[in-house]
């Protein structure tokens, strides 16, 4: 039961920063302090996933660690794009 | 050493996990190489990328985010209880069918681009990646359905892991193609 409630608040945190993205690129556009926000979100989100959604939290921290790396190392890449190229 | 149903007992969270994750890491390696690819493309041809970026519709790209998440959700709640997993399962892959209905539709209104040579540099690669995500899903959720006929611990972890590496990818795709 305290573990269904844990993936519920994990799903309800997910759509609310989900829709927080779309709502910041659509009013914000492309400032850069909105991407940054934009960015930072979706690697919040895909921490949230791999934690609590593949159950890695608490094991698995190597295999977790991994992972939020591949997501950091590509939206930091975009960001770099980004900055480069607004 | 095996449960009840005759079944590899608790999966694979133990050594069984090693051929899982290398699955996974395939994914992320493949996907990656792809957004790594987008990304390097988009440097060189900024003003056909902001051009194209405008044809596309970041609204259905966020509500087929809602869906997926609501997807991995219902994933998450089968793995943590494999002995009730068959409807969470079904409600998983119904969602996961769902975000193929938003994709193709907006597909239907994105394909007439590929033609325009303005853009279609953009296009080709935006259908390649988002369509090779978009078979992971349409084949991931056709696994659910199987899985959720005769859900056992093993293959509940495995294809529930499986289903969240594609729900991360899209996690990092919608803003890399569509809102940055």
């Amino acid at each position: 039961m305290l573990m269904q409630r844990l993936l519920m608040r994990s799903y309800i945190a997910l759509l609310a920063m989900a829709g927080l993205g779309a709502a910041l690129a659509a009013l914000a556009g492309r400032h850069t302090l909105a991407v940054a926000l934009i960015l930072a979100l979706a690697f919040a989100k895909g921490r949230l996933v791999l934690l609590d959604f593949m159950g890695l939290r608490g094991r698995g921290r190597g295999m977790a660690a991994a992972c939020l790396a591949w997501c950091g190392l590509l939206l930091a890449f975009a960001f770099g794009r980004f900055l480069l190229v607004p | 050493m095996l449960n009840d149903d005759g079944h590899a007992a608790a999966g694979g969270e133990g050594e069984g996990d090693l051929l899982l994750w290398i699955l996974v890491w395939s994914e992320l390696a493949a996907f990656g190489v792809l957004l790594a690819a987008f990304l390097i493309r988009s440097l060189f041809e900024p003003e056909a990328v902001l051009l194209a970026k405008a044809q596309l519709s970041p609204g259905l790209a966020a509500l087929n985010t809602m869906i997926l998440l609501t997807s991995g959700w219902q994933a998450a709640v089968a793995a943590r209880d494999p002995d009730k997993a068959r409807w969470p399962l079904v409600f998983a892959a119904l969602a996961g069918l769902a975000f193929v209905v938003v994709k193709l539709h907006e597909y239907a209104g994105e394909i007439g681009f590929t033609g325009d040579a303005a853009v279609a540099s953009f296009f080709e690669l935006y259908f390649l990646i988002t369509g090779f995500h978009l078979l992971h899903v349409l084949f991931g959720a056709l696994v659910i359905v199987v899985v959720a006929v005769r859900p056992s611990r093993a293959n509940v972890h495995l294809i529930t892991t499986l289903w969240h590496a594609v729900d991360l990818i899209w996690i990092v795709m919608f803003p890399v193609i569509y809102l940055v």
